[in-house]
C-alpha cells in the first residue's frame, strides 16, 4: 500500500474514532436499518420455505386419478412416480371399495398405511396404526355410529360375490381427521385385496410435492401429456395458499424495507449534515492547504463506508436475532440462518450510508476557507 | 531610502517580483475592504503588513493566499494571473507554492502533530512521516509528534503549524498574526524560525498588529481603510532585526 493510501486510511479511521458519539448515533441508525432489513429478509426468504413444510401437513397437493373408469395399475403408478421424481416428499396410492357390516354398506379405503400417514400427517389416531393384516382403522363418525372401539372385532363382507369373503378384523385405532376419512374404514392394501381379490389396482395416488404452484402445474402437465391413461391435478387449495402466503409476506416485507431504507437515509443525511457543519473549519483548513472539494468528499465518503460496515455488522447480528424471534413467535417455525446474510447486510449498509452522505457532502464545495478560518 | 532605490535593490534591474498587485480592490457591496491597492513583493523579501482592525490586512492576505479573489485589479504570482484562476487552479497554487500560518493555529483536532504536518504533504504530493518528523524537529517539536493538538500548548500548536507550512518547501509563507496568541518565549521561537526561513530565501509575508514583529521585516506596508497609507523600508533588518530607516506616505 502506498503512502498516500496509508495516509488516507489513517485520516478516515482517526476521524472515525475521534467522533465516537456521532459515530455511534450514525452507526445506530445504520444498524437499526440493517437489523430490520436483514431480519425481515431472513423472515421473507426462510419462513416461506419452512411454511411450505408446515402446509404440507394439511395434506397432499398433487393427485393422480385414472383417466377413464379403469383403476390405475402398478405400471401406471411407476410412470407417475418417475415423472414426479425426487420432488415428492411423500406418496400414497389408495383403493376404494364398499364392504358390508351387518348388512350395512361401509366405504373402505385400502392404502399403504405408513405412506398414507406421511402424506396425511394431520391424521390423529386414538390407538395404533394397524401393524397386522387383520387390523383396521375406523373413522371417528363411523365408530360413533356403530359403537366401534379399539380392540373390538368387526365382521366385514364382500357384497358383490355370491360367496363373498367375510373376515373378522380388529379395530387398532380410531381415526380423527375432521374430514372424509372420519366416515371410512381404513386398512392395508393387502387386507383389502383379500376381500376384492384384486391386487395392484388403485383409485387414486396422492403426492406431497415440494414446489410452488408453477412447479406443480408443470408436473401435472407432464403426467397428462404422458398418454398413460392418467389424469393429474394440482390440489389448488394447498398450493395456492402456500404461494399466496409467500407472495403476501414478501410484498409486505419489500414495502416495509423500502420505508426502512428511506428512514435510514433521512437519519444518516441529517447526522452527516450536522457533521459537515461541525467540521466546516477542518474542511476550510484542508482547502487552505490546497485540498480540492472532491478530495475532501472522498474522505467523508470513506468515513461513511466505515460507518456502513460497522452499522451493518451490528445490524446483521441484531437482524438474525429479530428474525429468529419473529419466526418463533409469529410463525412458530425454527429459523434456518443463512450466513450470507451478514456480508450482504454489510454491503447494503455501506451502500445506504454512502447514498445518505451524498447530499451532505455536496455542501463541502460551498465551504469557503476565508469564511470559516476567520481573519480580522 | 526612496521607493525606486528599494525596488532596484530588492527586485534587481529588470527582475520580476514574485507578487505583483495592480490596482486591486475587494468590495463587499458598498464596503471596500481593499481599495485600489498596488504592490510588488520581491522573491525572498520579508514583508510585514500592518494596520488597525478592519484596514484590509487579512483581505489582502487572503487574496495573496489564493483564498479570495479581487473584485477589481490584477494579481500576479510568479507572472501568473491569480484573479483569472478558478477554484481548482487556485487550490493548486495554494498546495504547490504557499505555506499558511494562522493566528488561531487551525490544526485538525483528530490528527496528531506529525499527521497534521503530513496532511500538507498528502495534498501536495506524497506523505512521508520521516520528513514530517524532521520538520517537527526543526521547530523543536519532535518529542511531541504523536500528541493531539488538545494536548499541546498554544505555542506548541503554532510551531506545528509552522512545520506544516514549511514541509512542502513553499516559495511563499503567508502568516496571519502568527504570534497573536503566543507568549514571549514562543513568539521568539517562531520569529527566529521565520528568520531562518528568510535567510534560506523563502518569501515571507506577515500580517501583524505587533510593531516588534512587523519590524522584523525588510519592509512594512501600513494599511488604513483598505489603502496603503505608507510603507517603511528597512534593508538593514535582514537577517537580523533592525529599526525602520525611512517612511513614505
Amino acid at each position: 500500500m502506498n503512502n498516500h493510501r496509508k495516509m488516507y486510511l489513517r485520516m478516515i479511521t482517526q476521524s472515525f474514532w475521534h467522533r465516537l458519539s456521532r459515530v455511534i448515533i450514525a452507526s445506530l441508525s445504520v444498524a437499526v436499518g440493517a437489523a430490520t432489513l436483514s431480519g425481515l429478509g431472513l423472515v421473507a426468504y426462510t419462513v416461506p420455505a419452512q411454511m411450505s413444510n408446515e402446509l404440507r401437513s394439511y395434506g397432499a397437493n398433487f393427485v393422480v386419478v385414472p383417466e377413464g373408469s379403469q383403476p390405475l395399475s402398478a405400471d401406471q403408478v411407476a410412470i407417475a412416480d418417475s415423472i414426479v421424481g425426487s420432488s415428492a416428499q411423500g406418496r400414497a396410492p389408495y383403493q376404494y371399495t364398499n364392504l358390508l357390516y351387518n348388512m350395512q354398506g361401509l366405504t373402505v379405503m385400502g392404502t399403504m398405511l405408513g405412506d398414507a400417514h406421511a402424506v396425511r400427517p394431520y391424521w390423529e389416531i386414538d390407538g395404533e396404526l394397524p401393524t397386522a393384516a387383520d387390523e383396521i382403522l375406523v373413522g371417528e363418525n363411523l365408530a360413533e355410529t356403530y359403537r366401534f372401539a379399539v380392540g373390538k372385532k368387526v365382521g366385514l363382507t364382500e357384497p358383490t360375490k355370491a360367496e363373498g369373503t367375510a373376515k373378522q378384523l380388529t379395530v387398532s385405532g380410531i381415526l380423527r381427521t375432521g374430514g372424509a376419512e372420519d366416515d371410512l374404514v381404513v386398512m392395508s392394501l393387502d387386507t383389502l385385496s383379500e376381500f376384492t381379490g384384486t391386487a395392484g389396482e388403485f383409485s387414486i395416488i396422492e403426492y406431497s410435492i415440494s414446489g410452488d404452484a408453477t412447479t406443480l402445474s408443470s408436473l401435472a402437465e407432464a403426467v397428462n401429456s404422458s398418454d398413460s391413461g392418467m389424469d393429474a391435478e394440482v390440489v389448488r387449495r394447498i398450493s395456492q395458499t402456500q404461494t399466496g402466503i409467500t407472495q403476501t409476506l414478501q410484498t409486505l416485507i419489500w414495502i416495509v424495507s423500502v420505508i426502512i431504507i428511506l428512514l435510514t437515509l433521512i437519519s444518516i443525511t441529517a447526522t452527516l449534515n450536522a457533521v459537515v457543519s461541525e467540521r466546516s473549519r477542518e474542511i476550510g483548513l484542508k482547502k487552505a492547504l490546497g485540498a480540492l472539494s472532491k478530495e475532501i468528499t472522498r474522505e467523508f465518503i470513506g468515513e461513511s463506508v466505515l460507518l456502513g460496515l460497522l452499522g451493518g455488522l451490528v445490524g446483521a447480528g441484531a437482524g438474525i436475532w429479530i428474525a429468529d424471534f419473529i419466526s418463533q413467535r409469529a410463525f412458530a417455525v425454527q429459523l434456518n440462518v443463512n450466513w450470507w446474510v451478514v456480508p450482504l447486510t454489510m454491503i447494503c449498509s455501506v451502500i445506504i450510508a454512502v447514498v445518505g452522505s451524498l447530499l451532505p457532502v455536496r455542501r463541502i464545495s460551498k465551504i469557503n476557507p476565508v469564511d470559516v478560518l476567520g481573519g480580522e | 531610502m526612496t521607493q525606486t532605490s528599494w525596488d532596484s535593490r530588492i527586485l534587481g534591474n529588470g527582475a520580476e517580483p514574485i507578487y505583483s498587485v495592480q490596482q486591486v480592490s475587494r468590495r463587499y457591496g458598498d464596503l471596500a475592504a481593499l481599495d485600489n491597492v498596488t504592490l510588488d513583493i520581491a522573491a525572498g523579501e520579508w514583508l510585514s503588513i500592518v494596520g488597525p482592525s478592519g484596514s484590509g490586512k487579512s483581505t489582502l492576505m487572503n487574496i495573496l493566499g489564493c483564498m479570495d479573489s479581487p473584485t477589481e485589479g490584477i494579481v500576479l504570482l510568479e507572472g501568473e494571473r491569480l484573479d483569472k484562476m478558478g477554484e481548482p487552479e487556485l487550490a493548486n497554487v495554494r498546495r504547490m507554492k504557499i505555506g499558511l500560518v494562522f493566528q488561531q493555529f487551525h490544526l485538525v483536532q483528530h490528527l496528531t502533530a506529525v499527521e497534521n504536518v503530513m496532511l500538507a504533504q498528502y495534498y501536495h504530493s506524497i506523505p512521508d512521516e520521516g520528513e514530517a518528523l524532521a520538520a517537527l524537529e526543526r521547530v523543536g517539536m519532535a518529542d511531541r509528534a504523536t500528541h493531539l493538538p488538545r494536548e499541546l500548548s498554544g505555542g506548541e500548536q503554532q510551531r506545528v503549524c509552522v512545520a506544516r507550512a514549511l514541509i512542502n518547501h513553499p516559495d511563499v509563507i503567508l502568516a496571519d498574526e502568527p504570534t497573536g496568541n503566543l507568549d514571549e518565549v514562543n513568539e521568539r521561537i517562531v520569529i527566529d524560525f521565520f528568520h531562518q526561513l528568510h535567510d534560506a530565501g523563502t518569501t515571507l509575508i506577515v500580517v501583524t498588529h505587533d510593531a516588534e514583529v512587523a519590524a522584523q521585516g525588510q519592509r512594512q506596508i501600513i494599511l488604513e481603510h483598505g489603502r496603503i497609507a505608507r510603507e517603511v523600508f528597512d534593508l538593514a533588518s535582514t537577517p537580523t532585526k533592525g529599526k525602520p530607516q525611512n517612511v513614505e506616505g
